[in-house]
């Protein structure tokens, strides 16, 4: 297996040379009419793998089959043709189930209950013991931002957002080795998307996989290691992000420092390097950065206090 | 204008209802088994299958009200698709209104279909027939397969129109039955006697009086989709069911309420005097409905469903609509 | 392994039982069950008896209470598993290791616990009610039903074979004792004509058991005159050694007789046999008509109504068990309103196949002159005998309970029955269900 270079952000750590934690084969899911008759072909003769430590992202315009894939991969629907194996095993074995996490696109929970007592059904289903779950719940909660106080309200009184949160926390619960993400900052605000994007990277370096199916680029390319296009139930696109995103016939010089009189100077020296000609434009700050330090500097700022929602 | 729109999508939605159609078949097909199964008649067969007709057209129709109400209206609160509507320039007030005019709509059609079933089989009962080949009771066996299998010939039209046309099933199917059955009931009784023997001249011998008990069943089921749409408001499907029921059940009783103290006369005036819409034997013992007692039941059920919709407007004003 | 198992259906337990509390369902039960039994029963009239208002309290509204938990129940199953996948929030119970069997379970244990504490609120308000109303513990005791001795019916098959053919024999004659022996058990009423006796064998109580307490008997019969004319008949109870202590002659014009052994001659008898006589001239014609299974019941003082209602409310429970399993059954496998539309029609179908006249058209359909059975009405006699048949014996042991009619007559109702229903109605159904209904839940697209 050849080693791809990596971006300063995205390091991850050496692939392992084990068998692959998600294999999917020649994957086709076509769907049928009440009279059985083929309606739509999802998705065309698909087949990737995901290695333990990676960030795989799924991308794709709407309509595109990223859901019906991981639906497929988790057993949720069952391929017309191909085959599924997490870690060597069928998907809907509950020994391949009980090392998933999964966090759905409409990730609806029961209103009825508070995120604790969601947490604690989840938990159950996964067979951790009470006294396990007691000792988890509250740390969980807090990593994705549930304050104590609303950790005893009914789900139906949360906004999206603060919804959003409980279900990553649930797909958490079992301190999963594959974590499958659909829109997991779907609903959240800029700081929850950011801590999000934390939370993922913070689970690659503890070598578990993430398969992240997202429209925001910015976010895939954060994150992400690798990347699979789909487009129309087919694979257009694969391959380490680096690799597809690089522009191989042009480079960057990034200087810090220069005089703006001395800009000309260093763009004539460039010209006779250059056939295609010398741009020259300062860089910008990334908005979500500019954002969040905006926020971080109010926050400090003495007698600025956050607000309650 | 807007509640009409507001009603023809709930009419087209309640229609589409898994619910409506298996109550609609259900109460259709049991009507039409019912003379066939008859043991213990005494020669009241017709009278039987009239009354467990009618019956099975109030209990299965309230029960449609009830599921009409809860798949659209307590469906929409919940789901966000009242707030969409609601964002647009639409009064709750149209809003509540044309959700009632849908759910009589859906009530219309299947009071429609459960009474022509009900026509069928009152010819189906055994009857004392005298011809010039037999004199005795028999029952009409052509009339009666005839009245099991239109439901049938009713979904397979609906499925052919789905998979030939795509066109949706359920409102084939209501359509199609809607038609069979009373072409299918004009001629088979026009044009054929009770031995099987065909007729020598178009004569349809329908009991004209299921015609009047059917409409005021009618009238009772639009007080019941009122009282339905106003418990939709605040109550998912079953609550407000079971709540319908209950009232249906109080109101048979209206009158012994009445006659039990002023305590009594006070709940039976809220309660819908439900024997005032049962008039099946009057009819068959020669009451003829006069207009003024016709309009008078109409005006009672639009007041009865104005003060349970105001009820239920109140209810919805001050609903936060998620 | 174990732990997971139970994990799973705990997880589910606890969800079962929050949910339905805090919707409006229970709340809006609440209010129906309190109206059935509170203000229903002030406006039943009665026939100003005791026994008769007992029977309204214990029959009618315990009766309705029951019916609106079992279509509670029944719709609410439907809706667990069913409501759940359509409002997507099963996809996340679906990719748990949790097994759909487990997840059934728990959540119609949920369902049982919550219909249990319902249970137990109505059985406590009707027993409030009954001491309320002034009846003490005199009206409300409760009577053992003493067992027949079922060797006793083979005997008699026997003996009537005897006296029938008592030289000629027929040319099949076990297929006529055969059928002799169904009539005896069966439900037809069968003739008693003068000269003739029935005769039927009791197991009696250790005499420590209520041993100041008078046996109670009942026997039902019909006349060939009706009420116009009684039968000389008598009725004879004799110990084992053939030694006759008791004797009372049939004198009432309803078809019911009511007599008392005094507890003087019970006096540690293991077993009774009582025979009924027609001592009518053979020539009169007079025949009595009985349905030999249960024309005669002896009965003994056991208990108290608190007792019988606790078993009651046993098997009322076992019986909403099952509707819930059922529910949930049908929930796994369709959407809400076509599992609610399925499970009602399998009850109902379930309900009517009780019915004698369902079970067994014929004899209504004789016994009532019927003019003509249509060839639609021959071909389902005989696919309605099948259900019923079917059905019966998978509910037999909540049918033979018998449990609101014994409520209300003052009978007790056996520990060991009741819990034998419960154990097959209300534990091992909704099991197999469960195991059967796990397949298309694994198997559904989400």
């Amino acid at each position: 297996m050849n080693r791809f270079p990596m971006n300063a952000q995205n390091q991850s750590p050496p692939r392992d040379e084990t068998r692959p934690v998600l294999e999917a084969e020649h994957l086709e899911k076509t769907f049928l009419d009440f009279w059985k008759r083929p309606r739509v072909k999802a998705v065309a003769d698909l087949s990737f793998s995901a290695f333990p430590g990676e960030v795989l992202g799924l991308l794709g315009p709407n309509g595109s089959g990223k859901s019906t894939t991981i639906k497929m991969l988790l057993g949720l629907l069952r391929p017309t043709a191909g085959s599924v194996r997490l870690f060597g095993l069928a998907p809907d074995t509950p020994q391949a189930r009980a090392r998933i996490g999964y966090l759905p696109e409409l990730s609806n929970l029961h209103k009825f209950l508070t995120p604790r007592e969601t947490l604690d059904y989840y938990g159950g289903l996964f067979g951790l013991s009470s006294a396990k779950r007691r000792e988890t719940i509250p740390s969980l909660l807090d990593r994705v931002g549930i304050a104590r106080k609303d950790a005893d309200r009914a789900i139906g009184e949360f906004s999206k957002g603060m919804a959003r949160r409980v279900g990553l926390a649930q797909a958490l619960l079992n301190n999963p080795e594959l974590v499958i993400l659909d829109e997991p900052t779907s609903g959240l605000d800029p700081i929850g998307r950011h801590d999000v994007k934390e939370m993922i990277r913070e689970l690659r370096k503890e070598g578990k996989t993430i398969l992240l199916s997202s429209h925001l680029l910015g976010e895939v390319a954060d994150v992400c290691t690798r990347v699979l296009i789909l487009v129309s139930g087919r694979l257009h696109a694969e391959g380490p992000l680096d690799t597809l995103l690089r522009q191989n016939d042009c480079c960057r010089f990034t200087v810090n420092g220069i005089a703006p009189d001395r800009i000309d100077a260093a763009k004539a020296a460039l010209e006779p390097f250059a056939p295609n000609g010398v741009r020259v434009d300062r860089p910008s700050v990334p908005l979500e950065d500019f954002f969040l330090d905006a926020i971080r500097k109010a926050n400090a700022t003495p007698g600025t206090q956050p607000h309650d929602e | 204008m807007r509640a009409l729109s507001v009603a023809k999508s709930t009419a087209l939605e309640g229609l589409q209802s898994p619910v409506a159609l298996l109550l609609t078949l259900a109460c259709v097909e049991l009507t039409a088994l019912q003379p066939l199964l008859q043991l213990h008649t005494f020669g009241d067969s017709v009278r039987l299958a009239r009354d467990c007709g009618l019956a099975f057209l109030l209990f299965s129709g309230v029960l449609v009200c009830a599921s009409t109400s809860g798949c659209t209206l307590a469906a929409d609160l919940r789901s966000g698709i009242a707030a969409t509507a609601l964002a647009k320039p639409i009064r709750r007030f149209d809003y509540l209104i044309g959700k009632w005019l849908g759910s009589c709509a859906v009530a219309a059609v299947f009071a429609w279909n459960a009474l022509w079933s009900t026509i069928l089989a009152c010819r189906t009962a055994e009857a004392y027939v005298e011809t010039a080949r037999s004199a005795g009771e028999m029952r009409d066996l052509l009339c009666g397969i005839v009245s099991v299998s239109l439901p049938l010939l009713a979904l397979a039209f609906a499925a052919l129109f789905h998979a030939w046309r795509a066109r949706r099933f359920a409102l084939s199917f209501f359509a199609a039955l809607s038609l069979l059955q009373p072409l299918a009931s004009l001629a088979l009784l026009g044009w054929f006697a009770r031995d099987g023997s065909p007729a020598l001249r178009w004569n349809p011998a329908i009991d004209p009086d299921l015609f009047p008990a059917g409409f005021f069943l009618l009238l009772l089921l639009l007080i019941f989709c009122a009282v339905s749409t106003s418990l939709s408001v605040r109550l998912q499907t079953a609550p407000a069911a079971a709540l319908s029921f209950f009232l249906l059940l109080s109101g048979f009783l209206a009158d012994r309420f009445a006659s039990a103290g002023t305590f009594g006369a006070c709940i039976a005036a809220f309660l819908p005097n439900v024997q005032e819409f049962w008039l099946a034997d009057r009819f068959a013992d020669g009451f003829a409905c006069s207009p003024e007692r016709l309009l008078l039941t109409t005006l009672y059920t639009l007041f009865y469903s104005s003060a349970v919709l105001s009820i239920g407007l109140l209810l919805f004003r001050n609903r936060d609509i998620q | 392994m174990m732990s997971k198992f139970l994990s799973g259906i705990q997880a589910g337990f606890m969800l079962g039982i929050r949910a339905p509390l805090r919707s409006r369902l229970v709340a809006t039960l609440l209010f129906l069950l309190a109206v059935t039994i509170i203000v229903l029963p002030q406006n039943l009239v009665t026939d100003g008896t005791d026994a008769g208002l007992l029977r309204m309290l214990l029959t009618w509204t315990l009766g309705s209470a029951v019916t609106l938990l079992s279509i509670a129940t029944l719709w609410a199953g439907c809706a667990v598993i069913s409501g759940d996948i359509e409002e997507k929030r099963y996809v996340l119970t679906a990719t748990s290791p949790a097994r759909p069997f487990c997840v059934f379970l728990g959540r119609w244990l949920g369902l049982v616990v919550l219909n249990a504490l319902l249970l137990t609120a109505v059985l406590g308000s009707v027993y409030v009610q009954v001491r309320l109303r002034g009846l003490g513990p005199e009206q409300t005791g409760v009577l053992r039903l003493l067992p027949q001795d079922p060797l006793c019916l083979q005997e008699e098959a026997d003996r009537l074979y005897a006296t029938i053919f008592p030289t000629q024999q027929p040319d099949s004659p076990e297929a006529v004792r055969a059928a002799i022996l169904r009539d005896l058990k069966g439900p037809l009423h069968l003739p008693l004509e003068p000269g003739m006796e029935r005769r039927w064998r009791f197991f009696l109580p250790d005499s420590s058991a209520s041993p100041e307490q008078p046996i109670r008997g009942k026997l039902r019969y019909l006349t060939a005159y009706g009420s116009t004319q009684t039968v000389n008949a008598v009725l004879e109870c004799f110990d084992p050694d053939g030694n006759r202590i008791f004797s009372q002659p049939l004198d009432d014009h309803r078809g019911l007789l009511v007599f008392e052994i005094p507890p003087s001659l019970r006096n540690g008898l293991p077993a009774l046999t009582v025979v009924l006589r027609n001592s009518e001239p053979s020539q009169s014609g007079n025949t009595l008509l009985i349905r030999h299974n249960d024309a005669l019941q002896l009965f003994l003082p056991y208990g108290g109504l608190a007792r019988n209602l606790f078993f009651g409310g046993i098997a009322c429970l076992a019986l909403l068990a099952l509707l819930a399993a059922v529910g949930i059954a049908c929930g796994c496998c369709l959407s809400f309103p076509v599992a609610a539309f399925a499970a009602s029609a399998l009850c109902l179908i379930a309900l009517v196949a009780g019915n004698p006249d369902f079970s067994n058209p014929d004899e209504a359909a004789h016994s009532h002159g019927t003019s003509t059975t249509s060839m639609l009405a021959e071909h389902l006699e005989s696919l309605s005998r099948s259900v019923s048949a079917g059905t019966n014996s998978l509910l037999s042991p909540m049918r033979k309970l018998q449990v609101f009619d014994r409520l209300g007559d003052g009978i007790a109702l056996e520990p060991q029955d009741v819990l034998c229903a419960f154990a097959i109605t209300g534990l091992l159904y909704p099991v197999l269900l469960a195991l059967l209904s796990s397949v298309p839940l694994r198997r559904r697209e989400l």
